[in-house]
């Protein structure tokens, strides 16, 4: 259902012209019109609506809300700065976890046996662990005691 | 991950940046001003709660600070703006169900009456509130803010050849409700 002249009429109910100030024939035509006389009678209504709600609409002070943005942007901005540090975090973690699963997989009869035996302490020492390894397991440490100790110290120097 | 997200200053200075408001303190208050009544009219009216509007309307005005939006004149970021408090308007609905138009608090909704508005509130309001939010919020944004079929569809996220037969029922069934008021 449409009409021709229906754009005169939106373009009088939009200008504030209806009924008044609009041609006597347009209004005739909305008479006998039954999409004109709905589209007016809708607009009517509901721009009564819309000029009562606006005048009751009593909207805060907008440098409350300024803040409240403000706020939240720092907020936003710190939490995507911590992202790389996060998964740096992540990293260390699951490199110092693989290096001890790793270990207690290669020597875990050797492990088992101290257990059991009732000699006393493991024989466990560094230069055995050098000597096994090479390196790999003191700059894995290294590594990790470094990157976590850089997360630490900006996690309590940036956070509050 | 790149060099610049390994130093946090960095990447801190450029997030903030990048989520600089468009318009400085004055220019938002000035469209504060010029927007946040027809806005908590908008909300109001389509989600039939006074308090509910004022916490939407605040939030659609912080996420468009957060936003950033680079809007092409004041029309635009109108129309951001609306699109914000949309979306909010349908995440709300998403949840349990809003109090019904007849519960708007008085004071809020009757300042100030005319005959004619009285008249017409005491029609339209038992009408709005029998139809669905969605065309409630759609016949508000085509009647009231009079926009057009393209821009509802920006605003509301519907496609634009939908927007013309959900407005031609919700007319027709605002018409039949109005007509049902007025008998």
């Amino acid at each position: 259902m449409s009409c021709s002249r229906l754009d005169e009429v939106r373009q009088a109910l939009t200008a504030g012209q209806w009924p008044q100030a609009s041609a006597p024939e347009l209004r005739a035509h909305v008479e006998t019109c039954a999409r004109c006389s709905q589209e007016v009678l809708i607009t009517q209504h509901l721009q009564l609506a819309r000029a009562e709600a606006v005048a009751s609409a009593h909207p805060g002070t907008p440098s409350l809300l300024w803040l409240r943005a403000q706020a939240r942007r720092r907020t936003a901005a710190l939490e995507r700065a911590g992202r790389p540090l996060a998964a740096a975090q992540i990293f260390a973690l699951v490199l110092v976890a693989a290096t001890v699963l790793g270990m207690v997989a290669s020597h875990w009869r050797g492990l088992v046996d101290h257990a059991l035996s009732a000699e006393g302490a493991p024989t466990f020492s560094l230069t055995a662990l050098v000597g096994d390894w090479g390196m790999v397991p003191l700059l894995v440490a290294f590594a990790a005691i470094t990157t976590l100790g850089g997360v630490v110290v900006y996690l309590s120097a940036e956070r509050p | 991950m790149n060099w610049e997200d390994a130093i946090p200053s960095i990447a801190i200075a450029q997030a903030a940046r990048v989520t600089e408001p468009a318009m400085d303190s004055d220019q938002f208050a000035a469209f504060y001003e010029r927007s946040a009544k027809p806005l908590w009219a908008y909300l109001a009216r389509a989600s039939g709660n006074a308090a509910l509007a004022d916490d939407l309307m605040q939030e659609s005005y912080v996420r468009f600070l957060c936003a950033g939006f680079p809007g092409d004149g004041e029309v635009a970021s109108r129309r951001y703006l609306f699109r914000i408090a949309s979306n909010l308007l349908r995440d709300h609905w998403r949840r349990p169900r809003a109090l019904p138009l007849d519960e708007l608090p008085e004071d809020r909704s009757a300042a100030r009456d005319t005959s004619a508005q009285t008249e017409s509130r005491l029609m339209l309001s038992p009408a709005l509130a029998k139809m669905r939010p969605r065309d409630r919020q759609l016949l508000w944004l085509a009647h009231a803010e009079n926009y057009s079929h393209r821009e509802i569809a920006e605003i509301t996220g519907i496609a634009s050849p939908s927007i013309r037969l959900l407005l031609f029922r919700a007319r027709r069934e605002m018409a039949r409700l109005l007509g049902k008021e007025r008998a």
